[in-house]
């Protein structure tokens, strides 16, 4: 099995999915895991806002604090009712984001809590199950090359 | 960088416009986004100043059709151009998979593209890249204003790599689609992970 599949399992088992509209599991360079999102392309667009936001974050203290753990920082923008808040998560020694989109909550802080619940849980399971993630590695390249014909194909949706 | 997903039969890709302040970056990628199909892009995330110059980046999604059974979905990014937005742009670099230099070919802007052009190969390396292997095609844009540079003095002065090169007027179109179909064909030939094991 490969980590989405093992995310999206472990999320839905729990129905963690539930917590609020927004949920969003992302790599480092903001693509997509999992999400909760129908559109997949309104996921790759929080994916890179929150991927972006984070990096500015850590560039920002960076300047400030000498050696910063970012394991353990939280990312919240917020009012009492709406915002979003984001978490590293660390996945076999890579850094991934849990982040959550709110709104009309009554009760934020309640929803922060089970979106840290979730983040140690997921954190925990994958730990257990990290010997059936595969992460898939193949020798050579995807494509050892690619006709005209297959680009123009490719781009058949407009443009060239 | 790329990433395969071989279960849902997925490639992701970033491909990052880079230049010079006011080079048409972000006009390239709103050129995209015009001519194409709502099915094939999301929304187009603009972090502008009140002055519309990029702030931090634009965004678009998009979903190229399927090569060999795999589904291709780029990012496209703008960096800033200014030179004070040095931070943003080394950000946006990061897991960059290819990588579209946009060159203001008039005369008076020979200066900016050479220094936008230096500050590309700097933080490319300060992040582990090796310039002669990541994607990169040049693009000669703005061709359609006067008192530009000829190509031959663009070629020599910004392009020693021999990096494929385009000549465009992003704002009418021209060259736009050929650019982006360049770096997406040298960036998925790029993509590491045989299909067999």
């Amino acid at each position: 099995m490969n980590l989405n599949k093992v995310v999206k399992q472990f999320i839905e088992e729990n129905e963690y999915q539930k917590l609020t509209n927004k949920i969003i599991i992302l790599r480092r360079d903001g693509i997509c895991v999992y999400s909760n999102i129908k559109s997949q392309h309104e996921s790759a667009s929080m994916g890179a806002l929150m991927g972006g936001l984070w990096q500015a974050g850590e560039a920002l203290l960076k300047l400030t604090h000498k050696d910063p753990q970012f394991l353990s920082f939280r990312l919240g923008f917020d009012t009492s009712s709406d915002g979003l808040y984001i978490l590293p998560l660390k996945v076999d020694d890579q850094m991934y984001f849990l982040g959550g989109v709110f709104s009309d909550k009554s009760n934020p802080a309640k929803l922060k809590q089970q979106l840290r619940l979730l983040k140690d849980n997921l954190e925990m399971y994958l730990g257990e199950h990290a010997p059936e993630i595969s992460e898939e590695k193949r020798d050579g390249f995807l494509f050892n090359e690619i006709s005209d014909e297959e680009m123009d194909n490719l781009f058949s949706f407009g443009g060239v | 960088m790329s990433f395969v997903n071989y279960h849902t039969k997925e490639i992701n890709c970033k491909i990052v416009y880079y230049g010079p302040g006011l080079g048409g970056k972000t006009t390239n990628i709103q050129y995209v986004y015009q001519k194409t199909a709502s099915k094939n892009k999301g929304e187009m995330i603009t972090l502008n100043t009140e002055n519309e110059r990029t702030l931090f980046f634009d965004f678009l999604p998009l979903d190229l059709g399927s090569i060999r059974g795999f589904k291709t979905r780029f990012h496209l990014y703008t960096v800033p151009g200014q030179v004070f937005y040095e931070a943003s742009r080394k950000l946006i670099l990061r897991g960059v998979d290819g990588v579209v230099f946009v060159a203001d070919s008039q005369v008076d802007k020979m200066e900016a593209n050479i220094e936008s052009f230096e500050g590309l190969k700097k933080n490319l390396v300060e992040q582990g890249y090796d310039i002669n292997k990541i994607p990169i095609v040049m693009q000669w844009n703005k061709r359609d204003l006067p008192n530009i540079a000829s190509e031959e003095n663009l070629e020599e002065k910004l392009n020693q790599n021999d990096f494929p090169s385009f000549s465009a007027s992003a704002i009418k179109g021209e060259g736009v689609f050929e650019t982006l179909k360049m770096i997406s064909k040298l960036v998925l030939l790029n993509i590491k992970g045989g299909l067999e094991r």
